[in-house]
């Protein structure tokens, strides 16, 4: 599903990630790493924001190669997402629904999961970190991409939200059979915990951890 | 409680915008001897009451007025330092009102003061209904002030669901959000640029004659704001590389990506376009009318591509606009100006397919 060669970046000379080859398989992946190690910068890689030099393929779609194809495939939520404070919700969203083309009624469904039609209406700069970042998770399970880059998808959500999310996970892997790669420092659920496999990333390359590791 | 809130809302107002109101008073009595002073406002106050147009803007300039207190006091209210005056909704309603009602007194105390006289000029002349007109005027805008005011002190927030609710936009292209950024968060930057360059070109080419006609001090001028449309585009991609990142991740192909930038700055370029058509053909000739557009809407597309080429500092940028307009003017010179654009549009085509999806952000 994942595959990454010859990935390389670095800023200003220093290099920040090292990844000789990594494939993955479909499937739900957890990315933990200490501050700074570059977990940001590896997934704003994946979601095509940043220059490097290698590949990265979803699907045998390259991103260098075919970029549309490649972003058609995968969708991103940023840690502490900021939007234009003149935007409303419902602008963001009619924006992504055009491009993402999702199935009928899957907006309304992800509008009613996350309980978020009431303020849909107001404008970014009226919305709360917590409430931004219910936004940008909605608008990243927009249309079906098959991988979905979250990155600290935790931070900010309340306990319902959380678990709301985690079911969504676990809906999307069941029905639409979508990836996710995610970074987080906090600690997940035990329910999503069985389903996910853990990548470590150190010494600017990714491991594989074994699950009962990191559950200790 | 009073003072504290004079203090906080009507005193700050009148500090915050003295030199607003002292350009008033110089443009309002200055402009005449004193001894002069009399005549020349009773004459003002005469064409007002005779000329139904004029009083219209008059009194459309008052509620300008109105606005601007409105927005200053909901801005002041928006302010962590201001959060204790929203204990005032405990008060009574009337109480709550009559107070509102005083501050948006204060806060017209110039207009209610020009006001006066015209309606004391009206009854003298007897054109009571002018004088009943204005009075109910300044009631109304001044209790739909103190309403406004009251709401908000009484229900924060609930402005966006009485005044800001709509339907959802069916479609939110792309174009769209920066001219809306533009109109919304930038309007001062972008309101003085186009008024610079529209102003110059209709002033400069309005009297251009078949015996006299040379374009290129209007052209230096024009490129000047070509130039200043720099800050413009420097501001929407520091938006993009904050704000609007997760565009850049979206399934959009760079041929849809360049139109949207192509729309953007064709829009951008409305008020000169509007300018020069109205020029076309007498004093200005079509081919020149193109040259002019064609130079801006390249430059403007050059500039866009070259802020995907590095991260610029806004140091570095300003240097790279200011050779992209000697350059400009030198050709202008020479005459090759539509030359010059066609080379401007392909290399900025090229740029920009080229670097788009590799730039390095610098936010």
């Amino acid at each position: 599903m994942l595959e990454l060669y010859q990935v390389q970046k670095s800023y200003g000379g220093q290099k920040i990630l090292d990844i000789p080859n990594l494939q993955l398989s479909a499937g739900i992946y957890w990315l933990q790493g200490a501050n700074g190690s570059g977990k940001t910068t590896l997934l704003r890689l994946l979601a095509g924001l940043l220059p490097f030099k290698g590949d990265v393929r979803v699907n045998n779609h390259s991103l260098r190669q075919t970029p549309v194809a490649y972003r058609r495939m995968i969708s991103w939520a940023d840690a502490e997402p900021l939007y234009p404070g003149f935007l409303s919700g419902d602008d963001l969203i009619s924006f992504y629904r055009k491009i993402q083309q999702p199935p009928p009624g899957q907006v309304d469904e992800l509008i009613g999961h996350f309980g978020i039609k009431s303020w849909l209406h107001s404008r970014a700069e009226t919305l709360s970190s917590g409430m931004t970042k219910k936004l940008s998770l909605v608008l990243a399970f927009i249309g079906q991409p098959s991988l979905i880059l979250l990155d600290e998808p935790l931070i900010t959500l309340d306990h319902d939200s959380t678990e709301r999310l985690i079911g969504l996970i676990a809906d999307y892997q069941r029905l639409y059979d979508t990836s996710f790669f995610f970074s987080s420092h906090q600690a997940i659920p035990d329910v999503l915990r069985q389903k996910t496999q853990f990548l470590e990333l150190k010494e600017l390359s990714i491991q594989m951890v074994n699950r009962e590791v990191w559950a200790l | 409680m009073g003072s504290i809130v004079n203090k906080t809302l009507v005193e700050s107002f009148y500090r915050q915008n003295a030199g607003f109101f002292v350009l008033l008073f110089v443009l309002f009595f200055g402009v005449v001897a004193p001894s002069e002073q009399l005549a020349y406002h009773y004459t003002l106050i005469l064409g007002m009451l005779e000329t139904p147009l004029f009083l219209g803007i008059v009194l459309f300039a008052w509620l300008l007025y109105g606005l601007k207190t409105s927005r200053f006091l909901f801005a002041t209210l928006d302010e962590p330092e201001a959060n204790f005056l929203f204990k005032l909704g405990v008060m009574s309603p009337g109480r709550l009102f009559r107070l509102c009602m005083r501050i948006q007194g204060l806060l017209f105390l110039p207009v209610w003061a020009y006001s006066f006289a015209v309606m004391g000029v009206a009854i003298y002349r007897h054109t009571y209904r002018e004088a009943l007109l204005v009075a109910l005027y300044m009631a109304v805008i001044n209790t739909a002030g103190a309403v406004g005011l009251r709401m908000r002190l009484l229900f924060p927030g609930r402005r966006w669901v009485l005044f800001m609710r709509r339907r959802p936009r069916r479609r939110v292209p792309y174009w769209s959000i920066l001219i809306r950024y533009l109109l919304k968060e930038e309007k001062a930057l972008v309101g003085g640029i186009k008024v610079f360059s529209c102003t110059t070109l209709y002033l400069l080419l309005r009297d251009q004659g078949p015996d006299d006609y040379d374009l290129r001090m209007p052209f230096l001028f024009y490129s000047l704001s070509l130039f200043g449309h720099g800050a413009i585009l420097y501001r929407c991609r520091q938006l993009e590389n904050t704000r609007l990142l997760f565009y850049r991740a979206l399934s959009v192909s760079q041929a849809a990506r360049f139109g949207q930038y192509a729309l953007f700055y064709l829009l951008l370029l409305l008020p000169e376009m509007f300018v020069l058509g109205w020029l076309t053909p007498h004093p200005i000739r079509v081919t020149d009318t193109i040259a002019f557009l064609l130079s801006g809407y390249s430059v403007l597309l050059l500039m866009n591509s070259i802020l995907y080429t590095a991260p610029f500092t806004n140091r570095v940028f300003l240097r790279l606009c200011l050779l992209i307009f000697g350059i400009l003017y030198c050709c202008v010179l020479g005459n090759y100006l539509i030359v010059l654009s066609e080379v401007f549009l392909v290399t900025a085509t090229f740029l920009f397919f080229r670097r788009y999806a590799r730039y390095e952000m610098w936010a």
